[in-house]
């Protein structure tokens, strides 16, 4: 128990080289961005002086490395600097947003997990049948399309035709029911996949083949033997699907007008407010990292040899 | 003659199957792969007879008021745009874009990955480390967000659109060039060309590299359904190919506007999407068997 904390202590110290790293990149990266932020805070009605009192008190005219390297110093205090637009604490705009998004992964990824993983195993335990063949088109199709164009057909067909769900808004949870569906399709084929292919290969081993032998019943063969086995690179896929959801969040948040942080982001890329930029991808970054840590952890559990790693 | 005289002179000549022939013929046997490549095909011929089916500056990007939002009609298959742009004819234009625009993002990811996932897997150590954290930064920020800021910094031109995804697509690479270089270099014939004086660089592009083609070879198929995705994802978001070049993600965006009086806008543009995706997933998915050495 000790070595497991350890193990997370250690990989959450992991994150820390990540976090900086995005920051460089993305610093860096954003240094480039044509027009002047003071400009863009005061409008074109300030004069000179005022946009550059403004600049010298930002710290705007000091070398882009100085500027850096003082966004740091702030960060590690966990002040993520102002937005320029609307002049409100990075940190108070992201947390304004996070819970938006925060529920539309969970539940996605929630969704996904519940129908993908008994599709994937009874495709697993029962392969080249009807059922086996539907689903692996099922999967096909829900890994081709394009989640924004999924989410404008439900808008049309449930909101617009059926008028039984809302097109967009987050207020209740039944403005979380399209979206979530939108975002876990393609999740569900996915998982539902990798569910099968890693069954087809557990079940081809040799200790399965004894346990048949033995006369070992065949559901007692998949839940005790193959399925933990099957499991490790499905959590593994998960893991990464719930990081693809974060990420796809963003057009879907778009399309169903959801106040949440990957919008946020969008938002703030095309009016160059660097400073919320920064803060929506350190903190996609860093709930992609916990999500990778969950991840390992939940390896050391399913799986017996990695957990004697440790001990 | 005696049985083995008869044997012989029944029997036909031994003839070396090539590599090649061998990996079609069981491409071949694939049906959804041949789908998928029958698909991929029709949409390559699509794009090179664009102009002969549909005038670009007559017809695609004309814009003719009176015939707004029409829906789909033996003159307009597909209908019309807010524009009075016949949706059809700028769904052909527009698998040029997504075609072109796919395959350079993808040689740009691949050019860049697999140098630098070659020289890490090979050099290992220090070079191997500052290379494969590099990745890991750039993996940590999801795809589309990264595209986004860099056409943020550098501008709204199609160019920067290609940079920003084509640099999206340089951790897949490497990291496949990276696994199939570790697992090579320590093969005896590499020992052996060391042995007889070849360098780093010759050994890397003789030896290595077209030893590591099978992977990076479904690796491209399945990455250029992905830059197709990205590219519509940020025409849909208004930051990736601009009106009025007839871009499927930008007719999404502006069907978006218009989906309670004209659902027609929503559905043909994202349709030709997710089949052109999933024509190359299919070759993709069948070219990973047709290759795969314990299939042989």
């Amino acid at each position: 128990m000790v070595i497991m904390i350890k193990y997370i202590i250690r990989r959450m110290a992991s994150i820390i080289p990540v976090i900086i790293g995005i920051t460089v990149l993305i610093y860096f990266v954003m240094s480039f961005s044509p027009g002047d932020p003071a400009t863009m805070m005061l409008g074109s009605a300030a004069t000179p002086e005022a946009i550059d009192q403004l600049r010298s008190e930002l710290g705007l005219d000091k070398p882009v490395l100085v500027q850096y390297l003082n966004y740091m110093k702030s960060l590690v205090k966990g002040d993520m600097g102002r937005s320029y637009i609307t002049n409100n604490t990075v940190v108070s705009e992201i947390i304004s947003r996070l819970p938006v998004t925060l529920k539309l992964a969970v539940l996605s990824i929630g969704l996904a997990v519940i129908i993908a993983i008994p599709i994937g195993i009874i495709c697993g335990v029962k392969p080249n049948t009807l059922m086996d063949g539907l689903s692996m088109i099922f999967t096909l199709i829900g890994v081709s399309m394009p989640a924004f164009w999924l989410s404008l057909i439900m808008i049309l067909i449930f909101s617009v035709s059926l008028k039984w769900l809302p097109a967009g808004g987050s207020d209740t949870m039944k403005h979380f029911i399209l979206p979530a569906v939108t975002l876990s399709f393609g999740s569900m084929a996915i998982i539902a996949r990798t569910m099968r292919s890693s069954l087809l290969e557990v079940i081809r081993q040799d200790y399965i083949t004894t346990a048949k032998a033995k006369g070992v019943p065949k559901k007692m063969i998949t839940r005790k033997h193959a399925l933990n086995n099957a499991l490790i690179p499905t959590v593994t896929v998960i893991g990464l699907e719930m990081g693809t959801n974060l990420g796809g969040a963003v057009l879907t948040e778009t399309v169903f007008a959801m106040p949440g942080l990957g919008r946020l982001i969008v938002d703030s890329i095309k009016n160059q407010d660097t400073p919320l930029v920064l803060g929506g991808l350190i903190t996609f970054a860093v709930f992609f990292s916990l999500v990778n840590l969950v991840v390992d952890i939940l390896y050391a559990f399913i799986d017996p040899r990695i957990k004697s790693q440790y001990k | 003659m005696s049985v083995s005289e008869e044997v012989i002179k029944n029997s036909k000549p031994y003839k070396k199957q090539s590599q090649t022939k061998e990996i079609w013929r069981r491409l071949k046997k694939n049906r959804f792969a041949m789908l998928g490549l029958i698909i991929l095909i029709m949409f390559v011929l699509l794009s090179i007879f664009a102009d002969f089916i549909a005038d670009y500056k007559e017809v695609v990007i004309k814009q003719d008021i009176k015939n707004r939002l029409q829906p789909p009609s033996s003159e307009h298959w597909f209908g019309t745009d807010e524009f009075g742009r016949d949706i059809f004819a700028r769904i052909i234009h527009g698998t040029r874009i997504s075609l072109y625009a796919g395959v350079i993002t993808v040689g740009i990811g691949l050019i860049i990955g697999t140098a630098l996932g070659a020289v890490a897997g090979y050099y290992g150590g220090i070079i191997d480390n500052v290379i494969m954290r590099f990745l890991d930064i750039l993996l940590a920020i999801p795809n589309i967000l990264f595209a986004m800021a860099v056409i943020a910094a550098l501008g709204n031109s199609n160019l920067n659109l290609i940079i920003a995804i084509g640099l999206a697509n340089v951790p897949k690479f490497a990291r496949i060039m990276r696994s199939s270089v570790i697992t090579l270099k320590d093969q005896e014939f590499i020992e052996a060309s060391k042995a007889v004086g070849a360098s780093n660089y010759q050994i890397i592009i003789r030896h290595i590299i077209p030893n590591c083609l099978a992977p990076i070879i479904v690796q491209t198929t399945l990455r250029v359904a992905f830059a197709v995705l990205s590219i519509s994802g940020l025409s849909f978001l208004g930051l990736g190919i601009q009106e009025p070049v007839p871009e499927w993600g930008s007719m999404l965006s502006g069907g978006r506007r218009y989906i309670r009086d004209a659902g027609h806008l929503a559905i043909f543009p994202g349709f030709a999407i997710m089949l052109l995706i999933l024509s190359l997933n299919l070759l993709g998915d069948g070219l990973r068997d047709a290759l795969d050495p314990r299939l042989r």
